[in-house]
């Protein structure tokens, strides 16, 4: 019981430092002048994984728990793609994929080689060989990342309108001052590490005591819990206006979490990070690949009708994180 | 020795009446007034797929499923490696021509279904079975019929541009591409039925194993075709057609995967597999994303293009090779 009241209140500091940071970035990312792809891909996507990038390293450096930092890993790309389908529920008249730009397809298409050699990381163990520690993944997958990063700031230079640069009014927060701004950020983001330090000790307990195993826990209630600023940040972003900003946070978050994946294995000095947990991580892999290829041809099919709520590629996507849930339950 | 010729025999007689069967298929569809996509997508798919349809059914009858599933997903891999060939060749030759991004729609797709497949590849025997079938085939059968669905209505509300096709042999009469056409089929799926028992005996010799021999060398003959066609739409301008090719013949080899499942009496087909094709499987949608990423970056402007998308393409395709030669 007193577990489930840690791991509400150390939940509620990550929502509420979290979203409170995302809007300090904001805030610091208009006043120096970023664009705002860097908003939304880079800076917005790092802020939002802020939670992420806290509890893996906590986990494979303080607790010694792989399985919950995969977990969370994975779990966050499932969970981020599920908040795909409930801004499209949000959203009033038009389906969210017919109002979302398709260069955030780019960002996407990126992000699936890299989820994919996790999935072979995690598939072939240790069969593959390793760079001492390191998995050879790592490296690649780091690579990847950075030429993602790159290829995406040349997209949005050359002027197309990806991310939403023209979608918020660019003096949002005229009356607050550069240093207030810095202070909030930098307070909130002490919070959220904070928190997240305490959060891989406590999903261990749970695991134990509900019997659900370090990797259900990690890949739903860890997740879950890191994901919740992106949640309301992307809500946030959407009741603006900003759908591409929203959207892009969302693919620019999974983006990083592969990021993340390759720190928590260069900070896992134990052996390849992926050789050491459970192969069940496989069936989110696999889940984020199928999600994603959902969600990239809706980007493109721009359907202009919703069904029952959500259009088609929003309930398939919920259907996919329902199926993911019960696998990974029936595996446990 | 005999074995090799075998086998490069029924891979010569694939290329060539495969390639002419999408002549006529070609030819046929002009005749009869079918539109652009159905053409690329589902026509011109099915058809360049013919092979793989006739080789993976023969393996199933044969009780080969590793040859079966391997000649799918090798395909699935092969096809994309040719779209990173194609790019690679097209950068010599400024184009004009526009891909179109909705390749994309069905691009995706086939991720959607890619997943499913490595997911049941993973669970095998875990995932609960209807009957000798698996749980995925209906949910494929049904998913392919609704992205054809899908794919003529996105087409239908945003018609493309005039389509750079021309053909030489268009006066033949309609009668005379049809039945050209069926002689073509026929000898394509004669050459494509004994090619998994020769596959076998291949494995068994070289001792590369079936799942191996089937993601590769099997995948490679079948398509042999989708090269030659997306080689050919390629050098007539019609970028568009070749995309949609590979991508649809990766759509329509998800459906018959789930047609080899249907067939496949001993139960259900991708748990009676070897685990390891879920290496190809992943190789397919990672090199799917990187094309997809490349779609939309280049769609934009054509000039300054360092080939990123393709080298990336290749270089995955050579992943999928040496992986596979390791787990053989």
């Amino acid at each position: 019981m007193l577990l489930w009241i840690e791991f509400l209140i150390v939940t509620g500091l990550i929502l509420f430092s979290g979203s409170r940071l995302s809007r300090y970035g904001d805030m610091i990312a208009e006043k120096t002048g970023m664009s705002r792809l860097w908003l939304g891909m880079v800076l917005m996507a790092a802020v939002t994984s802020l939670p992420e990038l806290a509890t893996g390293l906590s986990s494979v450096v303080l607790a010694g728990l792989p399985d919950i930092a995969v977990g969370d890993i994975l779990g966050s790309c499932v969970f981020n793609l599920f908040i795909l389908s409930i801004i499209d529920a949000l959203s009033k008249k038009k389906p969210l994929f017919s109002l979302a730009h398709q260069g955030n397809l780019l960002t996407a298409g990126m992000f699936l080689p890299l989820i994919s050699a996790v999935g072979l990381g995690l598939f072939l163990g240790d069969r593959l060989p390793s760079l001492g520690w390191i998995g050879l993944y790592t490296p690649l997958i780091l690579a990847g990342y950075l030429g993602a990063m790159a290829l995406a700031f040349r997209y949005e230079k050359r002027g197309s309108p990806a991310a939403g640069i023209h979608e918020v009014p660019p003096d949002l927060y005229r009356d607050v001052p550069l240093k207030k701004a810095v202070v909030g950020y930098v307070f909130n983001a002490a919070v959220v590490v904070g928190a997240a330090v305490f959060l891989p000790r406590i999903a261990e307990g749970l695991a134990e005591i509900t019997g659900l195993g370090h990797t259900f826990v990690g890949t739903i209630f860890v997740a879950l819990s890191t994901s919740l600023p992106e949640l309301t940040v992307t809500i946030s972003s959407f009741r603006l206006g900003a759908v591409d900003t929203a959207v892009g946070n969302l693919f620019g978050s999974n983006l990083f979490n592969m990021g993340i994946l390759a720190l928590d294995d260069i900070f896992y000095t134990k052996g390849p990070l992926l050789s050491a947990v459970e192969p069940q991580h496989l069936i989110s892999v696999f889940a984020v690949l199928a999600m994603t290829g959902l969600a990239a041809a809706g980007l493109i099919y721009h359907s202009d009708r919703k069904r029952f709520l959500v259009s088609w590629e929003s309930w398939g996507i919920a259907a996919v994180f329902v199926l993911n849930l019960v696998l990974l339950f029936a595996v446990h | 020795m005999l074995l090799w010729l075998e086998f490069l025999g029924v891979s010569a007689v694939i290329l060539f009446s495969g390639s002419r069967l999408t002549r006529y298929g070609d030819i046929i569809s002009e005749k009869t007034g079918l539109s652009g996509l159905w053409l690329g997508l589902v026509l011109m798919a099915g058809v360049t797929s013919l092979p793989e349809l006739a080789t993976g059914l023969s393996a199933v009858a044969s009780d080969l499923p590793d040859i079966a599933a391997g000649n799918v997903l090798g395909s699935c891999v092969f096809n994309v490696f040719i779209l990173g060939l194609l790019d690679t060749l097209s950068r010599k030759v400024p184009l004009s021509a526009k891909i179109n991004q909705a390749n994309i729609l069905s691009a995706g797709m086939s991720i959607l279904f890619l997943g499913g497949v490595t997911l049941a590849l993973y669970l095998g025997a875990r995932l609960p079975g209807l009957g000798w079938i698996g749980l995925y085939t209906p949910l494929i059968l049904i998913g392919y019929l609704a992205t054809m669905r899908m794919a003529f209505k996105f087409e239908k509300r945003r018609p493309r541009g005039p389509q750079a096709r021309e053909h030489a042999a268009s006066a033949l009469t309609l009668r005379g591409a049809v039945i050209r056409y069926a002689l073509h089929a026929a000898v394509v799926v004669g050459a494509a039925v004994f090619l998994p028992s020769i596959a076998e005996r291949i494995a068994a010799a070289t001792g590369l194993g079936q799942t191996f021999v089937g993601n590769i060398f099997v995948a490679i003959t079948t398509s042999l075709p989708e090269f030659t066609v997306s080689v050919a739409a390629m050098r007539i301008g019609a970028v568009d057609m070749a995309v949609a090719n590979i991508f649809g013949s990766n759509l329509f080899n998800m459906f018959i995967l789930a047609v080899q499942d249907i067939f496949y009496l001993k139960g259900p087909i991708l748990s009676r597999v070897q685990s390891e094709h879920v290496v190809p499987a992943l190789l397919a949608m990672a090199m799917t994303g990187l094309a997809a990423a490349g779609l939309i970056y280049n769609s934009e402007r054509k000039r300054f293009l360092w080939a990123w998308d393709s080298f990336g393409i290749i270089l995955l395709f050579l992943v999928n090779l040496i992986l596979l030669y390791m787990l053989r």
